[in-house]
């Protein structure tokens, strides 16, 4: 055995130096064996490098891709007190898929009450939603909504339902291209704080960050700001593979989100 | 072509990445499309499992693809298959690892 290869050649000399064999002569008049041509590696050296290869890529998707790791996941007190609502427009099905499998677990992980929509239609299923909003407002004390919508105008679905119920309505997150400007318009519904995004917005990359941070750690003002640093980080990053095609300031410019009322509100419920 | 099998794992590490993305459109277009084929109520399980075998698959062959390149063949090509085709399927297996666990809530 050499370098985990059975040896089936003749006499050949080699040397080792960093787990390569490389072969040095060959006996006159043999015609060189592939496995004795060329640089191998040891078997062990093989699986280290192979395992390393395995972390770094790891590493990689975490650095690049992802937002890290937040190891302390548990859940804020309050559980039972506040309930979620999330709205997803007709969009491909594959985004429809993702928003969903992405979303409704930390719906039910962090919320008493959660229920998800998914519209195959614009205007679809008003009836559903308000009427579950409706009982969501009337059983929890807290009731957050998010839309993940392009453009919308949900906010006139919300202003039908009773005002006393409305006083209910914590958190509004809206994903809508433009639609930073309702703001005003759902705390004066009753919503406590509002975020949005001014423009043309990549709000699909920023929900991912907010999601993730609003859940776990802070106030709602920081989950904002630590989710546009992250959003613009990952934009630089798209703006450095497409070799400036896309530029991260004029991106960031329509996307960056901004929070309308308290600020410092937090996923957490005190009875 | 049985002398070559050792070649023949990196680029179906590589190839199995086409399968990944398959899957999980597949998954959309059978819960989503209009009319759907199929309810919403089993799609965030099958999606999951599905990720994370296509996550295990993904980095078997992966590791696999670079130990036999690196153990039976030349630098030149073990390096160029290596970077062509077994690190991308190891990235594409850590992205789907990552999801699984993200989806879960867990990090």
């Amino acid at each position: 055995m050499f370098g985990g290869l059975d040896y089936i050649g003749p006499p050949t000399v080699f040397c080792t130096q960093f787990g390569l064999a490389r072969t040095l002569a060959l006996p006159t008049g043999q015609f060189p064996n592939r496995l004795q041509v060329g640089t191998l590696m040891k078997r062990r050296h093989a699986i280290l490098v192979a395992l390393g290869l395995a972390c770094l890529a790891c590493v990689f998707v975490l650095r690049v891709l992802g937002d890290g790791i937040y190891w302390n996941t548990a859940v804020p007190p309050g559980k039972e007190l506040r309930a979620a609502l999330a709205i997803r427009d007709n969009v491909t099905p594959f985004q429809k898929w993702g928003s969903e499998v992405f979303t409704l677990r930390y719906l039910k992980r962090y919320y008493g009450g959660a229920w998800y929509f998914t519209q195959s239609k614009k205007g679809d299923l008003e009836k559903e939603i308000t009427s579950c909003l409706d009982t969501a407002l009337e059983r929890y004390p807290c009731v957050d909504i998010y839309l993940l919508a392009h453009s919308n105008e949900y906010v006139e679905w919300v202003a039908r339902l009773p005002a006393e119920r409305r006083q209910r309505l914590r958190l509004v997150y809206n994903t809508g291209c433009h639609n930073k400007s309702q703001g005003p318009k759902w705390l004066e519904l009753g919503a406590k704080a509002y975020v949005g995004h001014p423009g043309e917005s990549w709000s699909s990359v920023f929900y991912y960050f907010f999601l993730r941070h609003w859940t776990r750690t802070g106030t709602v003002q920081e989950a904002v700001e630590a989710s546009n640093h992250l959003m613009e980080t990952t934009l630089k990053e798209w703006e450095a593979i497409t070799f400036g095609h896309w530029t991260a300031a004029s991106l960031m410019e329509n996307s960056v989100a901004s929070c309308y009322g308290d600020g410092q509100l937090r996923l957490e419920v005190h009875p | 072509m049985r002398k070559r099998w050792h070649l023949v794992i990196s680029v179906a590490a590589l190839l199995f990445q086409v399968v990944a993305i398959a899957f999980m459109h597949v998954v959309a277009q059978t819960v989503y499309a209009n009319p759907p084929y199929s309810s919403e109520s089993w799609a965030w399980t099958v999606s999951l499992v599905g990720l994370a075998l296509c996550s295990g698959i993904s980095m078997l062959l992966g590791c696999l693809g670079v130990y036999v390149l690196l153990t039976r063949s030349r630098l030149a090509v073990a390096m160029t298959l290596i970077v062509l085709c077994c690190i991308p399927a190891l990235i594409g297996s850590a992205v789907y690892a990552y999801a699984v666990l993200v989806f879960l809530a867990l990090v």
